[in-house]
């Protein structure tokens, strides 16, 4: 496993289009921190810190959709599908199972990796700037989460932290949210080489997380998660009525939907659902590897 | 006229390919699908409210409440539309240059025209390719915004009703018509000005696309790149201008160039597109730069046996 990392990370392409993401990655987050509302907000009450900043920015929706997404599904031709070293893999198992398992374990490998590499930049770009590695939550975050509790979608925030978060230690929140997005990205990666592998073109395993993440998008920020329709049957004054639509995106494998969502409920369906999803998907990785033709060109030329 | 072989009847040839070509009114297809159910699910709303509750006091308190549920945001503010429309100009030939080096057609053509030809031609017909691209695809969304929407016989009587002072000023009523692409634009000589903007900025991606397509072989890379190095340099000339002060002067002329997303927000203004143009000449200046580069890439092999 760690040879065949190896052999991708040693690619050019790899490394110009981890270098081009992360560099996106790193102006972004610096438009982030020189926000004047997370500034100002730290020097009223309390600093803002680094602890504070990798979760803001991995419970940011607006960073998934213009930069992890976008990075991930750069990648997905180098992580997802390699004629050849899916013939080396296959001579070296010697067994269609194994080389399955081998498959699956090398997306959870990258996208672990993945997940770590934004981890650091944040840390490091986080350090830099603010120079503040506490782990308890400023005071700011107190009045925040009070607010947000209060008055719920009314109240305008300054970080993205969901309701609840306060009263778990930082470190086991930051966790739960890396936790969450690895899964997530996990699903992704899965999920696109499922449709390579059945489809035979890598761009169809691109098209199907482009689908996924577009979809997410326009539901959060454009219908603000609910899909509005006027029912006749409701009683009088209550006409306008809303479905959920977000928990069927992949948003909740992410982040949370709305901002006056509670943590701990949505972090244990995000990683629940994230979980069964990369079961299913896993097994349908088997099931091909099982059956299907293997070690093809891609079918893309 | 042109003269056979010669750059711009090469430069002709390419276009026509281009604009004859599947991909090309594939994506003003794929594009204009995708906002035809974006706006369905818009307009879903006020549409059923008018025709289950007009005149009712649920018509009413709705209406008090919350300015009729809509479209607030033209699809030209769109983050989804933002985001992608580097995509447009460079999807529209920039993926042609790399099939045509990987199938070896483009020997075929250097052979007979030379590489100065072919590569000019196809480095042009990139960027022109990306501003036609770019404007099919605005034209797409007026004629489904205005005809498809704004003047469709099926729900005239609700629109009549939404477009009442009633229903308050424009920035906050329903956009039904023209109104739906942006909120700024409600004349025919805006959206014509639109469509220069939108011309410059294709222009100026396809001509992106085609720099990196003519160094990589990486077809990803290439759709994506003209994306990442916009959002990139936009967010390090913000980053810079941090440097200078937010109120510097610097800062100041750093932002024209950090903005330059509104060259086709809201159909852009002279400035935007005088910094598009600027632009689109350092491109040609690089392209012509990069041409002995090229050269070497394209026909390294031949050059050491010769």
């Amino acid at each position: 496993m760690r040879e065949t990392i190896g052999a991708v990370v040693r690619k050019p392409v790899f490394r110009i289009k981890l270098i081009a993401i992360s560099l996106l990655f790193v102006v972004s987050l610096i438009e982030q921190v020189s926000n004047n509302y997370i500034q100002s907000s730290g020097q009223q009450v309390g600093r803002m810190t680094v602890i504070l900043l990798l979760m803001h920015t991995f419970s940011y929706f607006s960073f998934y959709l213009s930069v992890f997404f976008v990075g991930y599904i750069l990648l997905i031709p180098d992580i997802v599908k390699d004629a050849f070293i899916e013939r080396q893999t296959m001579m070296r198992c010697q067994s269609r199972m194994r080389a399955a398992k081998y498959a699956i374990g090398k997306i959870i490998a990258f996208s672990i990796l993945y997940v770590i590499w934004f981890v650091m930049l944040t840390i490091l770009v986080g350090g830099i700037w603010f120079h503040d590695f506490s782990l308890a939550w400023p005071k700011f975050m107190d009045i925040q989460q009070r607010q947000l509790a209060a008055n719920g979608l009314s109240t305008i925030t300054w970080i993205n932290i969901p309701v609840g978060a306060g009263k778990y230690p930082t470190l086991l929140v930051a966790g739960l949210i890396c936790l969450r997005s690895t899964i997530g990205f996990i699903f992704l990666g899965l999920l696109a080489l499922l449709v390579t592998l059945i489809t035979g073109k890598t761009r169809n395993g691109m098209g199907i997380v482009i689908l996924l993440a577009a979809i997410a998008g326009y539901v959060k920020l454009y219908m603000n998660d609910v899909f509005t329709y006027w029912n006749s049957a409701h009683p009088i004054g209550n006409k306008r009525s809303y479905i959920r639509i977000s928990k069927a995106t992949i948003t909740p494998l992410f982040t949370t939907c709305l901002k006056s969502d509670e943590f701990m409920p949505w972090m244990r369906y995000g990683i629940i659902a994230g979980i069964l999803l990369c079961v299913i998907t896993g097994a349908g990785i088997m099931l091909y590897y099982r059956k299907g033709d293997l070690g093809d060109e891609d079918r893309d030329e | 006229m042109k003269k056979e072989g010669s750059t711009a009847s090469m430069l002709w040839l390419d276009i026509r390919r281009g604009f004859c070509s599947k991909r090309f009114w594939g994506i003003v297809g794929v594009v204009t699908i995708v906002f035809v159910v974006f706006l369905t699910l818009d307009i879903i709303y006020p549409l059923q409210k008018y025709y289950n509750g007009y005149g009712t006091f649920d018509w009413k308190l709705d209406s008090i409440s919350m300015a009729p549920f809509a479209v607030r945001i033209g699809i030209l503010s769109m983050d989804l539309f933002i985001t992608f429309f580097p995509f447009i100009g460079v999807i529209a030939y920039a993926g042609t240059i790399i099939d045509e080096r990987k199938d070896g057609y483009c020997y075929q053509i250097i052979q007979k025209r030379g590489f100065h030809s072919y590569y000019w031609s196809h480095f042009v017909a990139s960027g022109l390719l990306g501003g036609l691209l770019a404007v099919a695809i605005l034209i797409s969304l007026y004629l489904l915004t205005d005809i498809g929407i704004g003047q469709n016989p099926l729900w005239k009587d609700a629109m009549q009703v939404y477009l009442t002072p009633e229903f308050g000023s424009e920035s906050e009523t329903v956009y039904f018509g023209i109104h739906i692409l942006t909120k700024s634009a409600g004349h025919v000589e805006l959206v014509l000005l639109g469509m220069v903007s939108f011309f410059l900025t294709g222009c100026l991606f396809g001509l992106l696309g085609a720099i990196i397509a003519f160094v990589s072989d990486a077809r990803v890379l290439v759709y994506a790149m003209p994306m990442i190095i916009m959002e990139t340099g936009c967010g390090g000339l913000y980053a810079i201008s941090l440097l200078f002060g937010r109120d510097s002067v610097a800062a100041n002329v750093l932002a024209y160039f950090y903005n330059i997303t509104g060259a086709y927000i809201s159909f852009g203004n002279l400035l935007s597109r005088c910094i598009v143009i600027f632009l689109i000449i350092l491109m040609l200046c690089i392209g012509k730069g990069m041409e002995s580069k090229v050269v070497r890439y394209y026909l390294g092999e031949e050059i050491r046996q010769v």
